[in-house]
């Protein structure tokens, strides 16, 4: 607790208490705007905190961004059918029909509460839990490390939209992390005789080429949204049996938030989905889903905010990140020279638990900014793309070319924004390639020193209980689709089928 | 056209989609392992920098042979995304490929602009082909572009003192 209240310390600086500000706002807007995301905006801010050389700083506005992006997502599904972040997806369903029955401001007000409410309980049960986490990792050998990364890959195989493009995303990613100079050997690997490719694959490049400049690509090419169905939010105000019948979808999103959160890979919209299913199955109002309940906002809303703090957990306890945004936040660790880990508790407990600190504090920024400030957000979406995509290819470029001042990174950029459309046209996600490039190095690493130690023998990949029992998850878990894949189909299908209605109305 | 011709088209391209990405995976995988086992393997006990590679390769070839078993390739398709997956549903992105070439194009353009008339005249190509495609309006967004683009510029040169190639505030001027 004494270190908890040292972050606090360190967080309660004026400079840092700005960064909270700017990141919380920050993601809120990149939240409401469809197509970015925290990932996006981390990786485009990164080149710019590395010149700054403040980690503490750094990531504290990183904090404020991805709990912000969580926040912002819920307003555009609720008031216009068009989820802002693809955790917001579900909230449609229900909270744009609330809005067509003149219940917007409610829906909004219960997504924000309840994104409060799961923040801060994800938030403490991070601070909770972390610590004895790094006692039980701290005996971690290769193999139980190993075993750890290759979970996290399979859980992104399996909870893809596609698990076999998303395994081949996966497999891309670590050919990639075999580009550049073999760190053991000094060999060179698929450089093709470049000195400029010994260096290998700069991640920073890599996932703003792959997330911003494609998105800037694809949306040169796509109509904007029709936001003349705005409807408005109308009064922030929940009546006294919408406060009583969010109290519980709120508490059960945040418990199943933060669990979804903390396995790799299955990240935010997963929680959410199965936040809604659960209220599908236990709410007494459950005939009301699909038609405007209240519960098939809050829990799913508590559900991926909580997830957010659920996934900073392996990312600082264990080192492996879960999703895309937080393997951005690795490439930043790893940038800062900081090595997460269960050292990093002790090596750089300060930063640690001023990040922790941080999230607590970008919470609260995050109600306050949300509730009065609704109808600003909303404005954000007449942004016209013609001017937003140049503003991103702007920031990309000088980003990238003062990582090393290299024209190089810029074509290697432009590259990599064009892989980046092409996978996305033909329906191969990125954020499987991003998790499989930034875990490469250290799968390839713990499997040589596993090899090393045991003389050769692949059976030592067996011969933990922790490396047995993760392995034979992560061979479950690659079924994981088949089994999931009902309620998954279900929730889409009623999505759909709302959408459908809606349309009807509209039209 | 009956309603199932019509639900039949979208299918038979995504199947033809499938096919096509089974082939590139497979083609990547084997060339990737051709390569690999150009290197060396290592001594026994010392994995060499060409097995993790070989390892990869199978697996892709593996991966896109399974893809071509229109059982595992369409029971396993799901439209649950991933959490920042928001380009994992099939067909919803599918930009025309003249559309491709052309943002290719404009991209290349803006990288090899840039070092010669600088980063404000290489954004407003970036800019003027986003304009057209979108046909958005023209003037307020344009000047508000150039100011951006010298916000950044002036945040990068003055604020962080890193001199951006072409067009630059800081003593030298003009590279």
């Amino acid at each position: 607790m004494s270190e908890l209240l040292q972050g606090f310390e360190t967080v309660l600086q004026p400079e840092y208490l700005l960064l909270a500000l700017l990141g919380a706002v920050l993601g809120t807007a990149v939240g409401v705007l469809p197509g970015l995301g925290p990932a996006v905006t981390i990786s485009l801010l990164l080149p710019v905190t590395f010149a700054l050389g403040d980690p503490v700083g750094a990531f504290i506005l990183f904090g404020g961004i991805f709990y912000g992006g969580m926040y912002g997502g819920s307003t555009t599904s609720i008031l216009l059918n068009v989820p802002g972040e693809t955790a917001s997806v579900v909230t449609t369903i229900d909270g744009h029909q609330m809005a067509l029955r003149g219940r917007g401001g409610a829906a909004l007000m219960t997504a924000a509460i309840g994104s409060f409410i799961a923040g801060t309980v994800a938030t403490l049960a991070l601070a909770l839990v972390a610590r004895p986490l790094v006692d039980v990792a701290i005996g971690f050998g290769p193999v139980d490390y190993l075993a750890l990364m290759l979970l996290a890959l399979a859980l992104v195989s399996a909870l893809g939209g596609h698990p076999l493009k998303s395994a081949a995303m996966v497999i891309l990613g670590l050919m990639l992390s075999t580009v550049g100079i073999d760190f053991q050997t000094g060999q060179e690997r698929f450089t093709f005789g470049s000195l400029r490719l010994g260096d290998g694959i700069d991640f920073v490049i890599a996932a703003i080429g792959l997330f911003a400049i494609s998105e800037v690509l694809i949306s040169m090419t796509r109509k904007q949204e029709d936001t003349s169905h705005l409807i408005a939010a109308g009064k922030i105000h929940m009546t006294a049996e919408e406060w009583r019948r969010s109290a519980a979808p709120w508490v059960r999103g945040s418990i199943i938030g933060f669990i979804v959160g903390v396995l790799p890979g299955a990240g935010a919209s997963v929680a959410a989905f199965i936040s809604y299913g659960i209220e599908k199955i236990v709410s007494p109002f459950r005939h009301e889903m699909g038609k405007g309940a209240i519960e098939g906002v809050a829990g799913p809303e508590a559900a991926n905010n909580a997830s957010a703090g659920g996934s900073m957990l392996p990312l600082l306890v264990l080192g492996i990140p879960g999703s895309a945004t937080t393997a951005v936040m690795l490439a930043a660790f790893q940038g800062y020279g900081v090595t997460t880990g269960p050292l990093l508790f002790q090596e750089n407990g300060d930063l640690v638990w001023a990040i922790i600190a941080s999230l607590f504090l970008g919470n609260v920024m995050l109600v306050l900014l949300n509730l009065p400030l609704i109808s600003m957000w909303v404005q954000l979406l007449k942004v016209p793309p013609s001017l937003l995509n140049p503003m991103i290819v702007v920031i990309s470029g000088v980003g990238v070319y003062s990582l090393n001042r290299s024209s190089w990174d810029l074509l290697l950029l432009v590259l990599l924004g064009l892989l980046g459309l092409v996978l996305r046209r033909n329906g191969f996600p990125l954020a499987p390639l991003i998790l499989g490039l930034i875990l490469g190095s250290g799968i390839e690493t713990q499997l040589r020193r596993a090899l090393i130690g045991s003389d050769g023998d692949w059976g030592v990949l067996l011969s933990s209980p922790v490396a047995t029992t993760v392995m034979a998850l992560a061979a479950i878990l690659l079924f994981a689709p088949i089994l999931l894949g009902r309620l998954g189909r279900r929730v889409t299908e009623d999505s759909e089928a709302q959408s459908g209605d809606d349309i009807k109305e509209i039209s | 056209m009956t309603g199932a011709a019509v639900e039949s088209e979208p299918s038979a391209d995504r199947n033809r989609g499938d096919v096509a990405a089974a082939a590139v995976c497979i083609a990547l995988g084997v060339a990737y392992g051709v390569a690999a086992l150009q290197l060396p393997k290592g001594v026994h006990g010392q994995l060499g920098p060409g097995s993790f590679p070989f390892l990869l390769a199978v697996a892709l070839v593996l991966v896109g042979a399974l893809m071509l078993v229109p059982r595992f390739s369409r029971g396993l398709a799901r439209s649950i995304e991933t959490e920042e997956g928001d380009d994992v549903v099939d067909g919803a992105v599918a930009p025309r490929a003249l559309e491709v070439a052309v943002l290719a194009l404009v991209m290349l353009g803006y990288v090899i602009l840039w070092p010669f008339a600088g980063m404000a005249l290489s954004a407003l190509l970036v800019f003027a082909v986003s304009t057209y495609l979108r046909r958005d309006q023209l003037v307020v967004n344009a000047v508000v572009t150039l100011l951006f683009t010298f916000s950044i510029i002036a945040v990068f040169e003055l604020g962080l003192g890193i001199r951006l190639p072409g067009f630059s505030l800081l003593p030298g001027g003009l590279q």
